[in-house]
């Protein structure tokens, strides 16, 4: 859902950032960073003992490249696409660098240039020929669909043979909590899933400031809403500055953690103390935070543009020294410092801490939960024959091997990168010096830059960011909290979720609606009585009900 | 200038009015469009700087043109465009101008069920997958022809095509069915020529169209090199936006993806621009019906 | 048995008198019965819950449904209204416009000037939709051009997108701006035809120019501005998402929200097939009944109407 409605309020043509939209979250489990994700881990729980023993009677070694003649197809959702400046993959060094690797020819489908990329996928559903491999975005919902309908194979007895490398990454103790999403409800594993390493892979939305503003005033960073307001109303005074940002990347998290809220103007269900889902917006917190920010709008400390400005036009406000304090992406911190650098604007702009409640308390933050899968999987469809799936399966397998993992994420050694003195991998010149800018180069080499059949390193993705964006997420991550109120990757049935989206679809637009009305003034902060009963009158009640009736099922 | 003669100082006055709205109307298109073009020759970060009236680029560059151009599909899909183009153009206005003339035509027992079926698609369709399923069986789907023949006549267009036709007096085509011509020669030789302003409307109308569609493509080719120049400039826009907004992975960013989108407009409207001059001398006034005749 | 004998017998005249109309229809009713009623099966699937996979033949029937989920939804009447608002005031002040042009165009006797006018106010409509309200959302920013010009005549300045009252007025001049050109070719073509010795005997009898406009010129484009506006009318509830989309935001979404947003909002215009078909039967059904009255109104007033 919410990647959903991110990608609307973009606008059409961003359909396709629905790939990135996944919001980023801090928990517990906080790996780091630097930790190879190749490196074994350690833990030797039950369930991997289970699985290896059960792979150890059939598996056979794998080694690449494959001694094999199959050649495979895949239609891939706009991932691992080769750059627009090669005509095809057979051009492009990720590609066929792969298929020297792994020893099998592959041949890459795509959408048409241009087209609807889920238009596409259903058009290509209605064929009777289909691709072997098939990498999209599906629910487990849609998965068991799948099976049911005899399009994709039942993969659960397949993997731990034939994909073993795979099977043990699944398996791994930091991806414990995500096991039960990677199959569908009947207990189907499915595809195989593209895997995030850490929650810093999916963190990148946060609070930044201007620090040597601060460093001007004497002020410190602020903690409480109170500092917060403080800072806001200095800014103001001093540097004629405000709060600005872009309401979608605000929408889900925002700082309503200053007052324990958990969620800005998108719809955002948590759990409570006693193990019941919530609605963010039906509760008196969220009312103290739209308090907050309505004051702050009457005050003229929030950019009165911020309900229509997307990033570019935010961009805009920061580089002319017209926004002191903002929301926003590491991608888009990036570019400021890039633009502050040029201009000689002086702006040092930083990532810091969520809002508390109380200087000491806990962020009370809470972002989706990092689950380590992204929702992206490869599913063999049952056009591939039976022998064949054995080679497909091998070749799926590469990326989450030792060897594969490297390759998926840096490209081959010596040629896109190489290894510091810490042994860490670091992109070489053909990288940073391409004509067609670092992000795309990256891509020629790499395939896990948007989702890959890999797991996406943390590490990949920090030597991506600009110095102040990549510390930026640490900040964002530490002292989050909360996780245990997050909703875990909940499935529902067919029925519940066509129930509940349809609920949940006037449930939103009254939410964001109301929410932004809040901030403004256009609606009373008295009238919250009214609000939450209008919302019980949508069926929250019931949507609620869903929401729980899954958890429950995924708690047990 | 013969006309000048005696003018009325009502017809000063008129004049006058005429040309300010004109003039201001000008003025009103002309500046965003400016606008665009201005934005396709800067570079991202000067973007970001502009507010209020911008007339000028901050620093002129072409790189987002370049850019464009790069696109290792471009020149293929402008053949292609052209080649849809000449393919459909012909077809459809020949077909609009048969089913126009048919619901222009009177007497005929069939005529309201016949209209009645033709405008009846207007409004339903059997939808997406039907639509792709049927161009698929009929062996169509990859190849040019998919974007040529369906879509070949639009019951608006012909809908426009029968009112012209209607305009023309009955006694002309009723003259000539006396000499013994029959009604395919009344096309050709009296209502054709007689709706030629209409017929450059027409071909503008269809050549527009098609130039400016990448849904029918997105559906019907699978190859990038079929594909027509739009779904090359979507492509060129969509990779850009999602490079802008994605977050998470990476900076994603380079100095012209802002631009991008102005100049692959620029880029994908010249040449249409084009054609108009050679349309508009139809529409000068004057083609008068009795100089036909004769 | 008679009724059915003489029938047959005025369909074998009939087909003798007409056979040549007949064989130039015969190309255009083939295309349409291969490309259009060939798929029209398609429809029923607004009486289904369609999956891609399985197919028209194995998906499951739910009956009126969908229908069911549109006509209850709580924001039905809103986007209903909403729709029918937008497409009124774009068929009240956007309709007429072109035909203005068109009258001006034609007044002006200096060649050059003409063209040019005619060639640049056709202009913006190839201008993507993207990026024409990323253009009308930089204009409306606080700091964009058209708050320089309210503050200029005193005005405070607001970003005139989060307006609830500005949003139909952008629109609409946004649409003007859009189309005003484009549309007023066709007008021109039809004015190409009037007899120009209608003209002259006007003249002749003292007409002033705008006497010439009133009885000459707007009679001979009557015919096309009223096929143009009952067409305009059958397509009332097609107002489209795209635009809207991009200019609409949660402030404005009470005169905003229309229903094809609302089915993109439903996030289902891409997955959920039979959703979008039965709302769009729907939309044609409500089409339909306006074409057919807007045509039946125009006949009664003597012209010659679509069919």
């Amino acid at each position: 859902m919410k990647r959903k409605r991110i990608s609307q309020l973009l606008g059409l043509v961003l359909t396709f950032s629905m790939v990135f939209g996944m919001v980023g979250c801090g928990d517990q489990n906080k790996a780091n960073n630097s930790e190879d994700a190749s490196v074994q881990s350690n833990a030797d729980t039950e369930k991997e003992e289970e699985s290896e023993k059960e792979a150890e009677a059939v598996s056979e070694e794998i080694t690449y490249p494959l001694d094999t003649t199959d050649t495979l197809t895949i239609w891939s959702k706009n991932q691992i696409k080769p750059v627009a400046s090669y005509a095809d993959y057979t051009e492009s060094p990720f590609h066929t660098g792969l298929a020297e690797n792994t020893g099998v020819e592959v041949e890459w489908t795509y959408p048409a240039e241009g087209a609807v990329a889920d238009q596409a996928y259903n058009l290509l559903l209605t064929e009777d020929e289909l691709p072997d491999i098939i990498f999209t975005n599906v629910t487990s919902g849609e998965a068991e669909q799948l099976i049911n309908d005899g399009v994709i194979y039942d993969l659960t007895e397949y993997l731990p043979v034939y994909a073993p490398d795979y099977w043990e990454t699944i398996h791994k103790d930091e991806y414990v909590n995500v096991l039960q999403s990677l199959t569908t409800d009947s207990g189907k594993f499915y595809g195989v899933e593209n895997f995030c390493e850490t929650e810093y892979n999916v963190t990148y939305v946060g609070p930044v400031i201007r620090q040597d503003w601060l460093d001007e005033l004497g002020l410190e960073t602020p903690v409480t809403m109170e500092d917060w307001e403080n800072v806001l109303v200095a800014f103001k005074e001093n540097y004629g500055a405000t709060l600005g940002f872009f309401t979608a990347r605000l929408n889900n998290i925002g700082i309503g953690s200053g007052t324990g809220a958990y969620g800005t103007f998108s719809t955002n269900f948590y759990v409570d103390e006693n193990g019941k889902v919530q609605l963010a917006q039906a509760q008196q917190e969220w009312k103290e935070y739209m308090a907050y920010l309505h004051k702050w709008w009457d005050m003229g400390l929030i950019d009165k543009d911020s309900i229509t400005m997307d990033d570019a036009a935010v961009r805009t406000k920061v580089l002319n020294g017209e926004i002191g304090v903002s929301f926003t992406a590491c991608s888009q911190l990036t570019a400021w410092v890039g633009d502050a650098e040029a201009e000689g604007t002086g702006a040092n702009w930083v990532g810091f801490d969520y809002p508390r409640t109380a200087a000491g308390e806990p962020t009370c933050m809470i972002q989706a939960r990092y689950s380590g899968s992204q929702g992206w999987c490869a599913m063999v469809t049952t056009s591939c024959p039976e022998d064949k799936l054995i080679t497909a399966l091998k070749w799926l397998n590469y990326g989450y091997t030792e060897e594969g993992l490297m390759y998926w994420n840096y490209g081959t050694e010596g040629v896109s990168y190489y290894l510091d003195e810490n042994g860490q991998p670091q992109w070489t010149e053909l990288v940073t010096e391409d004509p067609d800018g670092a992000s795309n180069a990256r891509v020629k080499y790499n395939g896990t830059s948007g989702t890959g059949i890999s797991i996406q390193l943390a590490h990949m993705v920090e030597i991506g960011f600009a110095e102040a964006a990549a510390e930026a997420v640490y900040k964002w991550i530490d002292n989050t909290e909360a996780s245990d109120h997050c909703l875990p990757m909940i499935s529902m049935t067919d029925e519940e979720s066509a129930r509940y989206s349809d609920l949940m679809t006037s449930i939103n637009t009254y939410v964001e609606e109301t929410g932004m009305k809040f901030m403004t003034g256009d609606v009373s902060l008295d009238d919250f009585d009214a609000f939450v009963e209008e919302l019980n009158g949508m069926g929250l009640e019931e949507a609620l009900e869903i929401q729980q009736a899954a958890y429950d099922r995924f708690m047990e | 200038m013969k006309k000048l003669r005696k003018r009325k100082l009502g017809d000063w006055v008129f004049d006058i009015i005429i040309y300010v709205i004109l003039i201001a109307l000008v003025i009103v298109t002309l500046y965003p469009m400016w606008y665009v073009i201005v934005l396709s020759f800067s570079n991202s970060t000067d973007i970001t700087k502009y507010t209020g009236i911008v007339l000028w680029p901050e620093r002129f560059t072409l790189g987002a043109y370049q850019m464009v151009f790069e696109h290792p599909t471009l020149m293929a899909s402008f053949k292609n465009t052209i080649l849809v183009l000449l393919g459909s153009l012909p077809l459809s206005i020949i077909l609009t101008v048969l089913c126009g003339y048919f619901m222009a035509s009177k007497g005929m027992l069939w005529k309201k069920a016949v209209v009645g079926l033709i405008m009846f698609t207007m409004f339903f369709s059997g939808g997406l997958i039907p639509g792709f399923l049927n161009i698929k069986s009929l062996g169509l789907y990859n190849t040019l022809w998919a974007l040529i023949i369906p879509g070949c006549i639009s019951v608006y267009n012909s809908i426009i095509c029968k009112t012209a036709i209607e305009t023309i007096p009955e006694s002309l085509s009723e003259s000539a069915y006396i000499d013994g011509a029959n009604d395919i020669q009344v096309i050709f030789k009296i209502i054709l020529p007689l709706i030629k302003p209409t017929l450059a409307v027409l071909t503008l109308y269809y050549g527009v169209a098609r130039w400016n569609d990448w849904f029918q493509a997105s559906i019907y080719i699978k190859d990038t090199n079929l594909l027509p120049i739009q779904n090359i400039i979507r492509a060129v826009l969509l990779e850009n936006d999602i490079a802008l907004n994605s977050a998470g992975v990476g900076d994603n960013f380079n100095t012209y993806a802002e631009t991008l989108k102005y100049a692959a407009i620029v880029i994908s409207t010249v040449p249409i621009l084009c054609i108009y001059p050679f349309l508009q001398k139809y529409f000068t006034k004057g083609v008068m019906i009795g100089a036909v005749k004769g | 048995m008679s009724n059915l004998v003489s029938f047959g017998k005025r369909a074998g005249q009939d087909f003798k008198k007409n056979k040549y109309k007949y064989l130039i229809v015969l190309p255009v009713l083939a295309y349409f019965l291969i490309f259009h009623y060939k798929p029209m099966y398609g429809i029923v699937i607004a009486f289904q819950r369609f999956r891609a996979s399985v197919g028209i033949s194995g998906s499951p029937w739910i009956g009126l449904e969908n229908f069911r989920r549109f006509f209850n939804d709580i924001y039905f009447w809103r986007v209903l209204r909403n729709t029918f608002t937008v497409s009124a005031l774009t068929i009240v002040f956007s309709f007429p416009m072109p035909i203005l042009l068109a009258l001006i165009i034609n007044e002006v006797q200096v060649k050059w000037f003409k063209k040019t006018v005619q060639t640049i106010s056709y202009m913006p409509h190839f201008i993507s939709m993207v990026v024409v309200c990323s253009i009308i959302n930089s204009f409306c920013q606080t700091n964009g051009i058209l708050n320089e010009m309210i503050v200029f005549f005193g005005g405070e300045r607001t970003n005139l997108l989060s307006e609830k009252e500005m949003f139909y007025p952008i629109y609409v001049i946004s649409d003007i701006w859009q189309t005003i050109g484009w549309d007023s070719i066709i007008y021109l073509a039809a004015l190409s035809g009037i007899d120009q010795e209608q003209y002259e005997a006007a003249r002749v009898d003292g007409a002033g120019r705008l006497r010439q406009i009133i009885s000459i010129t707007l009679p001979g484009l009557l015919p096309t501005i009223s096929m143009l506006l009952i067409l305009r009318l059958g397509s009332i509830l097609s107002v489209g998402y795209e635009k809207i989309l991009l200019l609409y935001q949660p402030l404005t979404y009470e005169v905003a929200d229309v229903i094809s947003t609302y089915v993109y909002r439903k996030g289902l215009v891409d997955a959920d097939f039979s959703f979008s078909t039965a709302v769009g039967l729907f939309n044609s059904v409500i089409n339909i009944v306006f074409l057919l009255v807007a045509n039946k109104v125009s006949k009664k007033m003597g012209q010659s109407g679509l069919f």
